[in-house]
């Protein structure tokens, strides 16, 4: 009955593609162009480079593989233009003819340093063929924008962005839109990165310099992607230097950083390495009062041959480990690791579509070493052997199309002491497996709908379970200026985290398959927004969002023995209003993002905000290039109070240790915590100022770059957490200059 | 130009007004309520039964060990009523501590003599302390326990098997029963029989459980009886039955028993002990237990 179902669905999807692709050869009346856009200096591809046909509307945007196609335009002679950021703007002549497209690819210059300003890249075009919603490309300038703690972080660009929360600065971990912080699905070149953070969060797990683009979606995500209930962060790192060889090493106080790139079997391929490691021992505890000896390491390498423009075979690495030995004897000690590898293989077929193959292995290891006892620490583990093959058309108008599989089997493994004494160790192998198909529509300029179907198949080892997931979004043109856009879909998730939710920190979250009898999570998400370009280059983006969660699996706060399971699944819901004004363009660069929102968990009849339940977040964030290749940059993060459980008081709770015995009278009993209603108190407001001032100088054939960053400038106390127990209270990062130098050649 | 002052006005003035806000409000603790704190598990193994009323308490930091003053509540009046009425006053009595560390070894209960609970009788608490407020609470006994065993005679192994309707929780004890010549006087020895015994000689003994029903293998009771004849230097000792104790715990008395113990589940992975409690006004439990006894003689 399953492989009957499973065939049906098989069948019926390739129906489904051949008849759309009928219909995309019937367009013969008109002509197209397409072609790749390049670096010249490097032969790495330019996404989301602007292509437009000078004097018309006709325009597109290049693909994250730096392709683009533009393709219903009527014969004739047409003036071609590539612009993007730091490169001078490119324009050609193409003669458009019925039939065949024609092909012109460009090679971009790079911008002498001391002329660099800010500019408009493929956005616009990005933004108005685009039918889904809720969703930010992140590229060179929001990356370059936001002041750094020590480095440039992609993170930190995520958590200025609106429908973001995050509960600390010592940790990268966000939360979206009410979602959970293992709801986000972190990808690099497609491999899961199950804990892409670095302690203390002054680093970012991935490199800037590696980072070709991001893409950040909130909600509504395409049915290419499943898995996670609450967002996708898809980062893709550069290919490398196809010319020549070149570097660049830097150092600040905290950590040194090498990144080394070149040409491979003649220009035919390339390769990157690019490797960092911290020696914050004796340098943080000048500003922060207790030392804090952590040390991290990440190296991520990859390697990438072309068989022709859209043609090519990468290989990637990921590694990164992290320490943290707390010197206080009663905190216990924390490492975690992460490693990755991956195979892509992209293929066109024909001129219209795009066949890639993705295979690949994460590992993630956590473990908690309580110092005052010798026993085994808590560990959790997370090995993922992932295959994704996808089949996508890269014709712009009016339809396209996607259909694609993916095969997982995740292992998890979980081992503790338990509440009873007992160590438990949980071994859990999951396969998945689901299989997509999107139809998209496009009437250029004025309409564009988005329809996709993913259908999961769940625990496919035992008690098979489908899980449907129906995504629809759509956008509408409703001035020239303005665009209305929405969009709802539906998200299942069955690797999670678990942490109990009375705990001021939680310290460890452990992965953990949500298996029969119990459902995946669950997650429909509807959004509806408005976007608008309300002066030149200022637009406004207002989105108004409602999330609704089923099956979400916490703590069964009334478990009594082993008969009762440990977890019970309740269910939650969350909304709000995000606002973001973005200047895009002219010497200063900046966004603003507001966002007010609300999130609610039921479990065990009880119903409560989330610890990452915050109702204003504000982020003011700003780039100006002053010229001759100086640049200011300042972020201020304001962020209203997060719920927590006050403590109210102490009772002696009985054991009542030999009561079948002798007699319990007598007994002292140990103290026992007396909490307040649930995450019903706030921590004070949360706000922050970074400032950074960075100047680049070319001597001969190095680019120096110093940037002089200042973290927290005005020093405010933001409460990370208070000691229950002690009732110490725990700030996150105080006032923190640092200095880096960086030289690349 | 001028909007790059506007700015750096705008950050000034942030700055400024921030730098002045303060945490004022903030607590990480709520207000403090005193409340009543009761234990108590009625058993019909005593004709004496006890009640220990406390009360919550605070602390100036965090600590709770920062609190050296004994919580017991001594000005209450505390009484239990049972179905047909009859109310059972109990006294305030001293009673020492296990430990005299934190609260020092005096201490009070409350007292009542010439009072065993009884199978399928309510009882309901109430305790009214001038001071500290009202707490209540209730439960119902199980009804009487019936006790079946059987010895698989092929396999040596014992099983138990206990009834009493509006139990939640059993605990079953097995022992086996030997006698030994002690200078021409016959002394009984009980030892009890393990649930099992690990291969690194650790014994696991029953423990309270859901379950009614409780199997002793062959190889466990041939390990102490063998162990108790090999240390018999007297050569006398003679095996002469097994005991069977049966405990029926109401469902009060069970759930704070087994949550007070991280759930007694060996395959959890909580690492939390969350509360569980009947008393209404208050924290604690008050609940009854049941038991009963049967010897199997040898055959």
């Amino acid at each position: 009955m399953v492989v009957k179902s499973r065939t049906l669905l098989i069948l019926l999807a390739y129906s489904v593609l051949l008849i759309a692709h009928s219909d995309v050869r019937c367009q013969t009346s008109f002509g197209s162009v397409q072609g790749v856009v390049t670096d010249s200096t490097t032969g790495e591809t330019l996404p989301f480079a602007n292509v437009v046909l000078e004097g018309t509307d006709f325009g597109s945007a290049t693909n994250a593989d730096g392709l683009y196609l533009i393709s219903r335009i009527p014969p004739g002679r047409y003036r071609v233009a590539v612009s993007y950021i730091g490169y001078q703007i490119a324009v050609r002549d193409v003669i458009i003819q019925f039939g065949p497209s024609s092909r012109l690819s460009f090679a971009l210059t790079p911008e002498p340093i001391e002329l660099q300003t800010v500019i408009k890249t493929g956005s616009r075009f990005r933004r108005d063929d685009q039918t889904a919603v809720s969703i930010h490309p992140i590229g060179p300038e929001e990356l370059s924008m936001v002041p750094t703690a020590v480095e440039t972080d992609v993170f930190r660009v995520v958590r200025a962005l609106p429908g973001v929360v995050s509960t600390s600065d010592v940790t990268a971990q966000f939360f979206v839109r009410g979602g959970g912080g293992d709801q986000n699905l972190i990808l690099l070149d497609g491999m899961t990165i199950y804990n892409p953070f670095h302690a203390l969060s002054l680093f970012s797990i991935f490199d800037a310099d590696i980072i070709k683009y991001a893409e950040f979606q909130t909600g509504g995500f395409g049915v290419e992607h499943g898995t996670r209930l609450s967002s996708v962060f898809n980062i893709v790192t550069r290919e490398g230097n196809r010319n020549r060889v070149a570097g660049k090493a830097s150092a600040s106080f905290l950590a040194g950083k090498i990144l080394v790139e070149g040409p491979l079997l003649f220009s035919t391929g390339s390769w990157m390495v690019s490797a960092r490691k911290s020696y914050f021992d004796g340098t943080l505890k000048k500003f922060v009062n207790q030392p804090l000896p952590l040390s991290f390491y990440d190296v991520v390498a990859s390697s990438t041959l072309w068989f022709s423009d859209s043609q090519r075979f990468s290989v990637h690495l990921f590694v990164s480990g992290d320490e943290v030995r707390n010197a206080s004897e009663l905190e216990p000690n924390f490492q975690w690791r992460n490693r990755a590898f991956g195979i892509k293989y992209t293929q066109p077929v024909s001129n219209d579509f795009l066949f890639n193959v993705h295979l690949s292995r994460s590992f993630f290891k956590g473990e908690l070493q309580q110092k005052s006892s010798d026993v085994r620490p808590v560990e959790s583990s997370v090995e993922d052997l992932y295959f994704y093959a996808n089949l996508r058309s890269i014709v712009r108008y009016p339809n396209e199309f996607m259909l694609g599989f993916m095969y997982r089997i995740p292992r998890l493994q979980y081992s503790v002491i338990n509440a009873a004494g007992f160590r438990v160790t949980v071994d859990d192998a999951v396969s998945e497996a689901a299989t997509w198909m999107r139809y998209k529509w496009e009437k250029p300029n004025k309409f564009g709908i988005e329809a996709g179907l993913r259908l999961n198949f769940l625990q496919l080892v035992e008690d098979v379970q489908y899980a449907f997931e129906p995504r629809l979004s759509a956008r509408y043109n409703i001035l020239p200026f303005l665009t209305l856009r929405g969009g709802i879909g539906r998200h299942h998730q069955q690797l999670i985290t678990v942490t109990n939710e009375d705990d001021v920190l939680p310290l460890f979250e452990a992965w953990v398959p949500v298996v029969s009898p119990f459902r995946p999570e669950q997650a429909d998400h509807y959004v509806a927004g408005l976007e608008s370009t309300v002066w030149l280059d200022v637009d406004l983006s207002v989105q108004g969002y409602y999330k609704k969660f089923r099956n979400l699996v916490s703590f069964n706060r009334d478990k009594i023995d082993r008969f009762d399971p440990d977890y019970v699944q309740g269910k939650g819901e969350s909304y709000g209003v995000e606002i973001l004004v973005r200047k895009t363009s002219g010497k200063s660069y900046w966004w603003i993002s507001y966002t007010l929102g609300w999130a609610f968990k039921t479990n065990n009849n009880v119903r409560y905000s989330p610890r990452f339940d915050r109702r204003h977040t504000l982020n003011v964030v700003s780039l100006v290039r002053l010229g001759k290749g100086w640049e200011v940059g300042l972020r201020w993060e304001f962020g209203s109070g997060l719920p927590f459980t006050q403590s109210a008081g102490f009772y002696d709770r009985l054991q009542f240790t030999g009561v079948f015995d002798s007699t319990y009278v007598g007994e002292v009993g140990a103290p026992y915590t007396i909490l307040g209603p649930k995450n019903r108190a706030r921590l004070p407001v949360y706000h922050r100022l970074d400032l950074s001032l960075s100047k680049e100088q070319r001597i001969q054939f190095l680019t120096i770059t110093a940037k002089l960053s200042v973290v927290n400038t005005y020093d405010r106390r933001n409460i990370f957490y208070f000691n229950r127990s002690t009732g110490e209270r725990v700030d996150q990062l105080p006032f923190l200059p640092s200095l880096n130098l960086s030289v690349s050649f | 130009m001028i909007c790059h002052r506007r700015l750096l006005v705008v950050i000034l003035s942030l700055s400024g007004f921030f730098l002045q806000s303060c945490d004022g409000d903030f607590s990480p603790k709520a207000p403090f309520e005193q409340k009543l704190v009761v234990f108590s598990l009625l058993s019909a193994a005593q004709d004496t039964q006890y009640i220990q009323v406390a009360r919550t308490y605070d602390v100036e930091g965090f600590d709770p060990f920062q609190n050296r003053k004994a919580p017991d509540v001594t000005d209450a009046e505390v009484k239990v009523i049972t179905d047909d009425g009859s109310v059972i006053l109990f006294q305030d009595t001293a009673i020492q501590r296990e430990n005299d560390e934190r609260y020092g070894i005096d201490g009070h209960a409350f007292m009542a003599s010439q009072f065993r609970v009884l199978p399928r009788t309510n009882y309901q608490l109430e305790v009214t302390s001038p001071t500290y407020g009202v707490a209540r609470a209730s439960f119902q006994t199980p009804n009487a326990i019936g006790i079946g065993h059987l010895a698989d005679r092929n396999t040596g192994a014992f099983t138990v098997r206990a009834t009493s309707f509006g139990a939640k929780g059993f605990l079953i004890r097995l022992y086996a029963v030997f006698t030994q010549d002690q200078d021409g006087n016959l002394v009984e020895l009980a030892v009890e029989v393990p649930r099992s015994i690990l291969n690194d000689g650790t014994r696991i003994y029953p423990d309270v459980d859901r379950l009614s029903i409780r199997s002793f293998s062959g190889d466990v009771l041939a390990a102490v009886r063998g162990e108790v004849i090999t240390s018999d230097t007297t050569d006398s000792v003679e095996e002469i039955g097994m005991r069977i104790i049966v405990w029926s715990l109401e469902p009060n008395a069970y759930n704070y028993y087994q949550v007070s113990r991280g759930f007694n589940d060996r395959f959890s992975v909580r690492v939390d002990v969350p509360d569980f409690t009947n008393i209404e006004g208050g924290f604690g439990v008050f609940g009854g237990l049941l038991v009963d006894t049967l010897f199997v003689r040898a055959l």
